[in-house]
Formats: structure tokens, C-alpha cells, sequence
């Protein structure tokens, strides 16, 4: 398959993949064009941009409203259930000492305030990476970065090694960016997608195996229990202590991803053109590693790797948008993510009531029929 | 060059005069032979108790004979290794045969999802189904139903009319089914609050405890699909060809795939319902018999399946060591190292070593 690994003409394979992500990229046209031509074109494109930007607001709007309506129900469900009335009067009433009050103020909030940032930075750390390595699977988990910082942290728990709450995130975020940075430095000067993603799968598997074997030393079966859990994910039993150390990682994450927005644009026309245009690839890319590492060696350290949201939610995006601009994409990507994370651990948590599931298993129980599905209509289309 | 389209083609072996790999081949056989039963013997002479390897040989031979060490080797070490051997077996050939069936190189159970969907079904039936009914049913068959309903699925999805299953996308889609299908197993057994350790210990591949058991459960899979892979050899080098070529010799080239996939999905999932889901053997067994015997399938095969045996009993040996001097040792007892996290870690870097060598 000598497509995958040089840069030979691509397969139908290659094509398919391509036409995920960059089917519907508007390029700049030449511009040998009279001057008026030029000028109507401009007013035509600046009226299609407000349009645009309309759709993305109206967008925004009714992911968040949805997202609201999830969270509202995952403030309601459960023992206690709460009606309306009582969770407004809950939330209006933060210091009460009722049982009531202590289970949504400090179990279901934290939890569902957590889905929702976790799921936005995932996404936003997906997008970064899709429209970076311009590979539409390009994500977290099969770059390696996610099972990098899995393995770090899989070390502090599994060995017992006495590290701050607040130092974890930092040693996360080396292991997965380690691992990021070494599947793109594998990578330097191949651009056929498949052989990305195989190159990450390897890595992945190999950090894989190293937590397996770090397993193997626990100090006691429930050690191994607790590891499991946060191996594929999982929000129980959050708090406010935990999501706290969260909130600057997601912070500093979002604003580097929307500093980056620009130089993206410019790559999505091609890394010959990106580099013309003054843009240094391999160091973008680099960077872009970096700025996804932070938001996800923060969600990882918090919550465990959980699989999908990353990969998924641009994808959704995208399709809900008509566009790939990555100004409008990020923000997009970041609500339908955190609509996305909101409702599988709002089914993990009640749909086996009172058995709880982790999170990761419902979003990859969800979120893998829908990329096979997806996989399957682009090489419908691409036939 | 091709990494995935021609998997065969171009090895070492390939290009030296025909009678060459001929005359090697029994001196391949033999030396995986001569690698094996040292590898057996120290495999059941290390444990807490180590028996050296002069005492196994003559406990082995004597098996009605009543001496100190003959319990231990007979009921816990000696099936042990015998079940390594044959899962090995098995694997590597079952990642053989779906190397030729995808034309994919990088084909093996466990990246294509055909391993996990087999773990899955059985979490399920365990979980799930009254012991009643289900301790009718030998746990093979059932692997074999999720290995085969994984394999329909990923042609299925992957199928387009006038060309066929892509290669490429046969691999995309299975490593999509792996997830999916590794999601499924947990769900099973976390809502079924297993011992978690346990379960993780199945899902990785480990052949902590098994017995005599075991390998009753196992022998007949693995003599059976063993001997129809063989006899299939023939059809896999025509297949091999190329799908115009084989349809010119008058191969009907679906079926001959159809068949050879049901007997991989068998030897998979035979081997998976007892030694759990041990990873890569399948990958990493074709490619060193490749080299040592060329790629005719005929001479392939059985090369293929002596280095896989020989592979998961060596894993095994290291694990023990590990387990032996570093876990024990630290005087903490879940259960170890398990063999399928030594074979993940070689595969991996295996893995690796193709890719890298591909672009070079």
C-alpha cells in the first residue's frame, strides 16, 4: 500500500478521507480579474460572511440551549429527584444544609459543569488537530497524545507515587505531548492521512501496553478497580476540589486554539501554499500539539481519557455549519462537544439507574456507529 | 515499498533461487523446533518453585511416576504451556490468513476488530445469559459468532459493488469495530461488577491459572481449523495472485475468501475464549516466517504457526520472570504482569519497526 506511506497518488481510501474534511473549503481564486469584477466579488463575499456568521450565532445559540436542557436534567435525575420549582429553589438557596441542596450543589453541579468543559475542550483540541495535520481522524486518542498523559498519570495512581493534585495536569500534559511530538516528528514529510493515523495507532498501542504493565505492579485489587474506571473515562464522583485545578487549563487551552485560528486558515490551503504564505508548517503543527496537549492532559488528569468527542465533535460541526473556516469551526465544535459530553454522561449516569457506567464507554458505545456510518456515506460519495 | 496491497511480495528469502527456500525450509522447521523445547522446559521449570530442567525432562517422560515436582508439573505448568503453544499457534495463523484475505500486511485479529468483537459476545453470554443455558454452549462458538459477525460487519461497511473491499478502508473500519467493540466489553462487565482485576486480566490476555480444563476446551479448535487452514494453503497462494488472476484459474474468488475468513475467525476466537485477548502474535508471526520461508503459503503456514508458538511461550517465559523477580518481590499479589501485556509491548514496537522500515 504504497500510498499510506509515500506521497504517491492516493487511493480511493486517501480521496475519501480527504473529501471529509476539505470537500467544502472555499479557496481565494487567482486574482487576474478587473478591478470592479474584484469589488463586487468582495461586497458578495463580505455579504456571504455575515450571512455566515449569522448561522454560527443561531448555531451557538441552540447547541447552548440545548446543553442547558441536559444539564438541567442531569441536575434534576437521580435519588434525590428534583422537581423544577425545587431546583430553582435549590440553586437560589446555595448555602442550605438540606440533603437536597448538598446533592445538587455539590455532586451533580460539579459533574455536569465538568461534561461540559471537559467535552468543550476535547472538541476544540480535535478540531486544532483535524484541520492541523489536515487529516479529518486526526484526534487526541489516535495521536497517542490521550494515552500519553494516560500513562503518566497511570504510573501516580497504580504506584502510588505522592504527587499534588495540582502537579498532575503539568506531568499529564509531558506524557501526551511527548507522545504527540513523536508521532508528528515520525510523520515529517509524509502526507498521505492513513499513514498518520497508523503511526499513531503503533504509539498508542505501545503506551497502551506500558499502562497494562504498570497495572500488573498495582499495590492491591482495588486499586486496579479505581484504575479501570478511569481508564475509559469516567465523571463520577467529581467535586469542585477536582474541577477547580481544571478551569486554567481550559482557559489558557481556548485562548492559544482561538490565537491559532489564523494561521490554520492559511493551512487549510495546502502546506506548499502555507508555507509561501510565510507560514512555518512543522512549527505550527508542533505548537498545535502543544496548545491540545494542555487541553487534554487537563481533561485526561481530571476525568481519564474518554473517547470520541474529540474525534466527532468537528466532524458535527462542520456538517451543521457548511464550513471549515476555523474561526467559525472552533466555537461550533466547542458547544456541539459539550452538548455531546453532556447527554452520554447524562445516559451513563441514568440509563442503568442505579448502576452508573463510565462516560467513555457511552460515548464510544454512541460515537463509533456514527463514525462508521459517516466512513461508509464519504465513500459512498467519493465512488 | 507495499505495505499493504502486495503484502508478499518482496521479501529477502523471495528473491533468492527457488531451491534455496526449498532446501532451507527444513532447517527452518527444524530450528523453531530446537528454539521450542528449550523454551518449554525453563517455561515450566520457573515459578515459585523452580525445577531444573533435568528433573522436567524426566517428570515429563515418567507421567505416572509419584515424585515431588510431578504434581506441580502435571496439573498446573505442563497444560499451561501446552495452552501458550496452541493459542500461538493459532493466532499467528489466523493473522496470516487475514494478511492474504485483506491483501493488508498490517492485518491481524486484533487490529481488525475481530478479536474484540469475539471478547465481546463472550462478555456478554457470561454476563448476561443464565448459567443454565449457557454452560451448553462451549464458549468458542460463541467467540466465533462475535469474530464472525466483526469480520461480516467490517466487509459489509467496506464493501463497495464493482471493486470490492478496499484494503485501506478494511483496516479504518476495523480499527473503529476495536473501539466499539472494546466499548461494549466494559459495558458488560462494569454493570455486571465483576472483579474488575479479572476482567482486565481476560481482556489483555493472560494465562494465569489455566489448566488441564482449558486445554480440553481448546485441542479439538485448534486441531481442527488448524488442519482445514493447511489444507486451504493452496487456495491462499491462488487467492494470493491477485482477484483476476485466480478468477482466470477458475477460483471463485468470494467464496475462497469467505472460507479462509471463517477459518481465521474460528482460530481466533477458539484461542480468545481461553486465553482472553492476547494482541499481535498474529502480526508479528507472518512476517518473521515471510522472511525465513518465502511466501508460498504451503511452506508459510506452518512456519508461521511454529514461530507464533514459540513467540506466546517465549512472552510467557519473560512474564513469569518479571512477575517472579520484580512483582512477587515487592511482595504485592493482583495477579502480575499477564502474557498479553509482554506480547503488547513487543508487537507494538514491531509495529513500529514495519512502519519505519516501509519509509526508509
Amino acid at each position: 500500500m504504497s500510498n499510506v506511506m509515500g506521497n504517491d497518488k492516493p487511493s480511493r481510501a486517501d480521496v475519501a478521507i480527504e473529501g471529509l474534511a476539505f470537500g467544502q473549503a472555499g479557496l481565494p481564486r487567482a486574482s487576474a480579474v478587473p478591478v470592479e469584477v474584484r469589488e463586487r466579488e468582495a461586497d458578495l463575499a463580505s455579504r456571504a460572511r455575515g450571512h455566515r456568521r449569522g448561522r454560527l450565532v443561531r448555531l451557538v445559540l441552540l447547541l447552548g440551549l440545548a446543553t442547558l436542557g441536559v444539564v438541567v436534567l442531569t441536575l434534576c435525575l437521580g435519588t434525590p429527584r428534583e422537581s423544577l420549582s425545587d431546583l430553582w429553589y435549590i440553586l437560589m438557596h446555595p448555602h442550605d444544609t438540606r440533603l437536597d441542596t448538598l446533592a445538587v450543589w455539590q455532586a451533580r453541579l460539579p459533574r455536569a459543569s465538568v461534561a461540559v468543559f471537559v467535552g468543550a475542550a476535547l472538541s476544540i483540541a480535535g478540531t486544532l488537530l483535524q484541520i492541523g495535520m489536515r487529516n479529518p481522524i486526526a484526534s487526541p486518542e489516535l495521536l497517542g497524545v490521550t494515552n500519553g498523559a494516560a500513562l503518566v498519570m497511570a504510573i501516580i495512581i497504580m504506584l502510588g507515587v505522592p504527587v499534588p493534585v495540582a502537579i498532575q495536569p503539568f506531568l499529564a500534559l509531558l506524557g501526551g505531548i511527548t507522545a504527540g511530538v513523536l508521532v508528528i516528528l515520525m510523520n515529517r514529510g509524509s502526507r498521505a492521512p492513513l499513514r498518520l493515523i497508523l503511526t499513531g495507532v503503533a504509539v498508542s498501542a505501545t503506551l497502551k501496553a506500558a499502562i497494562v504493565i504498570t497495572i500488573g505492579f498495582a499495590a492491591s485489587d482495588q486499586t486496579v478497580s479505581k484504575f479501570f474506571q478511569f481508564l475509559v473515562g469516567n465523571l463520577q464522583g467529581l467535586t469542585w476540589v477536582n474541577a477547580k485545578y481544571f478551569v486554567p487549563w481550559l482557559f489558557a487551552g481556548t485562548v492559544a486554539a482561538f490565537m491559532l485560528a489564523k494561521p490554520l486558515n492559511v493551512l487549510r490551503l495546502g502546506e506548499e501554499m502555507a508555507e509561501a504564505l510565510g507560514v512555518k508548517v512543522i512549527r505550527l503543527r508542533i505548537l498545535l500539539m502543544v496548545v491540545s496537549g494542555v487541553l487534554v492532559a487537563g481533561s485526561v488528569a481530571l476525568c481519564g481519557p474518554i473517547a470520541f468527542v474529540a474525534l466527532l465533535a468537528p466532524h458535527l460541526a462542520r456538517r451543521l455549519l457548511g464550513t471549515s473556516d476555523v474561526r467559525e469551526l472552533l466555537p461550533a465544535a466547542a458547544f456541539t462537544g459539550a452538548l455531546l459530553l453532556a447527554v452520554a454522561d447524562l445516559l451513563a449516569a441514568q440509563a442503568f439507574a442505579p448502576m452508573e457506567i463510565p462516560a467513555g464507554v457511552a460515548t464510544s458505545a454512541i460515537g463509533a456507529p456514527v463514525l462508521l456510518l459517516m466512513l461508509r456515506r464519504q465513500m459512498k460519495e467519493s465512488a | 515499498m507495499a505495505l499493504a496491497t502486495a503484502p508478499p511480495a518482496e521479501t529477502s528469502a523471495e528473491r533468492l533461487p527457488r531451491s534455496a527456500v526449498e532446501r532451507r525450509y527444513p532447517l527452518v522447521l527444524m530450528g523453531c523446533v530446537l528454539v521450542l523445547i528449550p523454551t518449554v522446559i525453563l517455561s515450566i521449570g520457573f515459578g515459585s518453585t523452580w525445577i531444573s530442567p533435568g528433573r522436567v525432562v524426566a517428570a515429563l517422560l515418567n507421567p505416572t511416576q509419584h515424585a515431588a515436582d510431578h504434581l506441580i508439573i502435571w496439573e498446573f505448568r505442563f497444560p499451561r504451556v501446552l495452552i501458550a503453544l496452541a493459542a500461538g499457534a493459532m493466532l499467528a495463523s489466523a493473522g496470516c490468513l487475514l494478511q492474504i484475505v485483506t491483501r493488508n500486511s498490517l492485518a491481524e485479529p486484533s487490529l481488525t476488530g475481530v478479536t474484540a468483537g469475539s471478547v465481546s459476545l463472550i462478555a456478554f453470554w457470561v454476563t448476561y445469559v443464565p448459567v443454565s443455558v449457557a454452560v451448553d454452549v462451549p464458549l468458542p462458538v460463541i467467540g466465533l459468532v462475535g469474530g464472525l459477525a466483526t469480520v461480516v460487519l467490517m466487509y459489509v461497511l467496506s464493501y463497495r459493488k464493482n471493486t470490492g473491499a478496499d484494503p485501506m478502508r478494511l483496516i479504518l473500519t476495523g480499527l473503529v469495530l476495536d473501539a466499539m467493540f472494546g466499548a461494549f466489553t466494559s459495558f458488560a462487565l462494569i454493570l455486571n461488577g465483576d472483579s474488575l482485576a479479572t476482567i482486565l486480566f481476560y481482556l489483555i490476555g493472560s494465562l494465569e491459572g489455566r489448566g488441564w480444563a482449558d486445554w480440553i476446551r481448546l485441542w479439538p479448535w485448534a486441531l481442527g481449523a488448524g488442519l482445514v487452514a493447511l489444507l486451504l494453503a493452496a487456495v491462499a497462494n491462488v487467492l494470493n495472485l491477485g482477484d483476476a488472476v485466480a478468477t482466470g484459474l477458475g477460483l471463485r474468488v468470494n467464496w475462497a475468501r469467505a472460507g479462509l475468513l471463517l477459518v481465521a475467525a474460528t482460530l481466533t476466537a477458539a484461542s480468545v475464549a481461553v486465553v482472553g485477548g492476547i494482541a499481535f502474535i498474529g502480526l508479528i508471526a507472518p512476517h518473521i516466517a515471510r522472511r525465513l520461508v518465502g511466501s508460498d503459503m504451503r511452506r508459510l503456514l506452518p512456519t508461521t504457526m511454529l514461530v507464533g508458538a514459540g513467540i506466546l511461550s517465549l512472552a510467557s517465559l519473560s512474564s513469569q520472570l518479571v512477575n517472579l523477580y520484580f512483582v512477587l518481590e515487592a511482595g504485592q499479589r493482583t495477579g502480575g504482569v499477564p502474557v498479553g501485556a509482554v506480547t503488547a509491548v513487543v508487537g507494538a514496537i514491531f509495529f513500529f519497526y514495519l512502519l519505519w522500515r516501509r519509509v526508509s
